[in-house]
């Protein structure tokens, strides 16, 4: 169920009317729940029960980590975290891993007879599976008490709004709010229409219109030339962000119109004047996850610069590999890691050898076109169906190789202008709790104003969200 | 499908006639992204009142679209759009006679074949086809408005087509192409009543089926006064559009002897679709073409008549028998003439089992332009 779809808003006005008519807040917990799979069977009932199963598992991990010795609750661990790879592992990578292992056998002359079984991808399973196994290791470490209440659990990893694309949401973040009654709030109510419409403008009005310039390009790559595939590149940059950003901000809205806070997903990334910082303004959710359950784990920043190096590729490289099962998404992931660790290598040369002058506002500039162009090189991978194909985009682009083909509009500077109006006017902050009551009245009937001009600037049938896939 | 129009038509999507199109709208989106930013950050208040405000704000939006959209001349794109800019563009001094129709009229009859046949009556008349493949009634009563707001020169004549499937289940294309660019384009407040009314009173149909239906023409018609995807979907008034149109689906091949036989059948059956209502026309279907002739009426127009396309299905040749047999205030001409049905008795005449084409569509045309003279339909 598309959050850009006339299903969605139905269905979202019935669950909402519903879950603040219930008086009881286990009520409220159980319809949402109900919901969250009636949203998930839509797509497919039968992998309600792939759902209901790492639930389970969460759970009695959880259950038995309250209850265990300190050896055993290793074990635990581990075991609870194993099912849940596993269960990714078999549904997102099998059918890769086989055919990258009989491509390389047939290399080596070895005849294997392996057959792929064209596995379906359970919508959202690498979220779900995420959010599972931040409830165990948060239990693990301390972070959170076991909850002793099944439906608390299975709201966490099945609720809606975050199911199919995240945010992925720490248990020791959510779960005092799910277990707190939630009230209404006007206040609450108000911010999540806001942050619902910003989502709504985001992907309506300028991602699916950037995926008409895009996908056109992409779907046929030898047609274009290399101004065109260069624009197109330029409108991926733009779609991914406003698609995704667009997502997760519906995403927080919807969670806090039934009176959940979400964390922030998005914070304007494309300002960042380096890869390290770029992560912490991009899908921050996702990246803090692997910072905190897989970076740190690894060793994270103690040790000498190569090891922190090896731990910062290892990470990216399997982030890389989260997001889709071939090799142009490990190539992104290994372009962000090599990125990550130019820029800690550059700090230590900054810490080791200070500039003679002050050059902040130069060097800045400078750094945010070089993060930025690293990141456009690193999205041609992402988009791109193979690592060929994105060789041959950038190999055209970069007038390596010369690319004849059919032309479009150059529309660069527009859809960096986009962006840029987005992310300057983004950060400036008008309150009004002391202003004139005239700038209420503008305020709010502003959003319904806007909300008129993205629908009408909307295509009639909306693209699914780009992060729906993984 | 229902097995009697070109299947296929009705999934049509206009393409955005890009770059422009995009260049315009990336403008408005920026637009929006920095309209959204710059809005104040304010406490809700009372909720009554926060709501009246979005609502009014929605709503003053919503009429200011609607009085850009009249001003800057723009109208839904649709496989309609061209075909109205060229017809309503005719200022030749032959008076216009306009057939009204479906993708039965839109292969099978020819308009200069047509106005030839016409004009050997001695008085020549200009002739005009309104017909678009999977067009339901509702779509073409919209456009037929459309057509006589623009029409620089109005039409003395209108010829509509007798459709057993469009006649006895007019929403099952709606339905069929639901919440399309063509369907929300052309779901305004008329469309949506006639719509309902059709489903108040039509038989056969559960509670469920009843509301769901009645649930997507509502929809529709709040996509459609909110302008929804508008942008996308309109061209200047005057503009060309490029609609993809899609490729035809395959023609079925005929022998001789097979289509002989089959306009055989079709010529003694005489049972309707079990599914379509005994009645011919129904109330809804009268009411309706009531009004489409009240509405041509009031723009000047003299003259109507129906005619059935031939087809080899027996239960349309079925319906417009009893259609013609049903009609007495206009003159009405049932395509399944003996005469007519064996000179048509050639595979090659038809492009399936509804669809004339070839020498089969010229011959059809030469014979209903005899018709319209030899009745007086065509002074």
């Amino acid at each position: 169920m598309n959050f850009v779809s006339f299903e969605f808003a139905a269905f979202l006005a019935v669950v909402y009317v519903l879950h603040w008519s219930c008086r009881y807040a286990g009520t409220r917990k159980w319809l949402l729940t109900i919901a969250s799979y009636v949203f998930y069977a839509v797509w497919n009932w039968r992998f309600c029960f792939l759902m209901l199963f790492v639930t389970v598992n969460a759970f009695a991990a959880g259950q038995m980590l309250g209850r265990s010795t300190c050896r055993r609750r290793t074990v635990l661990l581990a075991a609870s975290i194993g099912i849940d790879l596993a269960i990714l592992g078999f549904f997102k990578y099998y059918d890769f891993f086989l055919s990258n292992v009989a491509a390389a056998l047939a290399d080596l002359g070895v005849p294997a007879n392996l057959t792929v079984m064209r596995i379906i991808l359970p919508v959202g399973i690498s979220f779900y599976t995420f959010h599972a196994i931040s409830y165990v290791v948060d239990v693990y470490r301390g972070k959170v008490e076991p909850v002793p209440s099944f439906v608390n659990i299975a709201l966490y990893i099945s609720f809606f709004p975050q199911l199919i694309a995240g945010p992925i949401v720490r248990a020791s973040f959510i779960m005092p709010q799910i277990r707190q009654p939630r009230s209404f709030s006007p206040a609450q109510q108000a911010i999540g229409v806001r942050v619902l419409l910003r989502g709504f403008i985001y992907k309506a009005a300028i991602s699916d219109t950037l995926a008409q310039i895009a996908d056109p390009v992409f779907a046929h790559v030898d047609q274009y030339d290399a101004h065109a595939l260069l624009t197109a590149t330029v409108a991926f940059y733009g779609q991914i962000y406003f698609d995704f950003a667009g997502y997760s901000s519906m995403a927080i809205g919807t969670a806090r119109l039934f009176g959940y806070r979400f964390p922030p997903n998005f914070n304007y990334p494309y300002r960042a004047a380096s890869v390290t910082e770029f992560w912490r303004r991009w899908h921050m959710s996702l990246s803090f996850w692997l910072r905190d359950y897989l970076y740190i784990p690894l060793g994270g920043n103690r040790g000498g610069a190569l090891f922190v190096c090896r731990n910062l590729m290892i990470t990216m490289l399997l982030g890389g590999l989260w997001h889709g099962a071939a090799w142009n998404y490990v190539v992104w992931g290994a372009l962000h890691g090599v990125g990550l660790c130019a820029n800690k290598l550059w700090r230590e040369v900054r810490r080791r050898f200070p500039a003679p002058i002050d050059m902040h506002d130069g060097s800045y500039v400078a750094a945010v076109v070089l993060t930025q162009l690293w990141i456009t090189l690193a999205w041609v991978f992402f988009r791109c169906d193979s690592a060929a194909q994105a060789t041959e985009v950038l190999a055209a682009i970069l007038g390596l190789r010369p690319h004849p083909g059919a032309a479009v509009l150059p529309v660069e500077g527009l859809i960096l202008a986009v962006i840029g109006i987005d992310h300057t006017l983004g950060s400036v902050r008008l309150r009004l709790s002391r202003s004139p009551r005239w700038a209420g009245a503008l305020a709010w009937s502003g959003l319904g104003a806007l909300f008129a001009l993205g629908l009408a600037a909307m295509p009639v049938v909306q693209k699914p969200f780009i992060y729906f896939q993984f | 499908m229902q097995g009697n129009e070109h299947p296929g038509q009705g999934s049509r999507r206009t393409q955005p006639d890009l770059p422009m199109k995009t260049l315009a709208c990336l403008l408005l989106g920026a637009a929006i992204v920095g309209l959204y930013h710059l809005l104040p950050r304010t406490h809700p208040g009372r909720p009554f009142r926060v709501a009246l405000l979005v609502l009014g704000g929605f709503i003053l939006t919503q009429g200011g679209l609607s009085a850009a959209i009249v001003g800057l001349g723009l109208v839904p794109k649709g496989p309609f759009h061209d075909l109205l800019h060229e017809l309503t563009d005719y200022e030749g001094d032959w008076p216009v006679v306009l057939l009204i129709g479906s993708s039965f009229t839109e292969a099978g009859i020819d308009p200069d074949t047509l106005a030839g046949a016409l004009a050997n009556s001695g008085r020549a008349a200009a002739v005009q086809r309104l017909a678009v493949g999977g067009a339901p009634h509702l779509e073409r009563l919209y456009y037929v408005k459309d057509y006589l707001a623009h029409a620089k020169r109005k039409p003395k004549l209108v010829l509509f087509e007798i459709a057993g499937g469009y006649d006895s289940a007019p929403l099952y294309q709606v339905h069929q192409m639901r919440f399309s660019d063509r369907m929300v384009a052309m779901m305004d407040g008329s469309s949506a009543w006639w719509a309902l009314r059709w489903l108040a009173g039509a038989d056969r149909l559960g509670l469920s089926q009843r509301f769901g239906l009645g649930s997507e023409i509502l929809s529709q018609l709040a996509l459609h006064i909110g302008h929804i995807g508008f942008f996308w979907n309109s061209a200047p008034v005057h503009g060309g559009a490029t609609y993809d149109a899609g490729g035809s689906p395959p023609p079925t091949r005929f022998s001789d002897h097979d289509t002989a036989e089959l306009l055989e059948q079709a010529a003694a059956a005489r049972d309707l679709k079990p599914d379509w209502p005994p009645e011919v026309p129904t109330r809804w279907m009268g009411a309706f073409l009531a009004e489409e002739i009240a509405t041509l009426q009031r723009d000047g127009v003299e003259r109507f008549a129906f005619y059935s396309v031939p087809s080899m299905q027996g239960a349309n040749a079925a319906y417009a028998r009893r259609f013609c047999a049903a009609m007495t205030r206009f003159a009405c001409i049932n395509g399944e003439d003996p005469e007519l049905l064996i000179q048509l008795q050639h595979g090659a005449d038809w492009y399936d089992y509804d669809h004339l084409k070839g020498a089969g569509r010229e011959l059809f045309t030469s014979w209903l332009g005899d018709r319209l003279v030899e009745m007086g339909v065509w002074p």
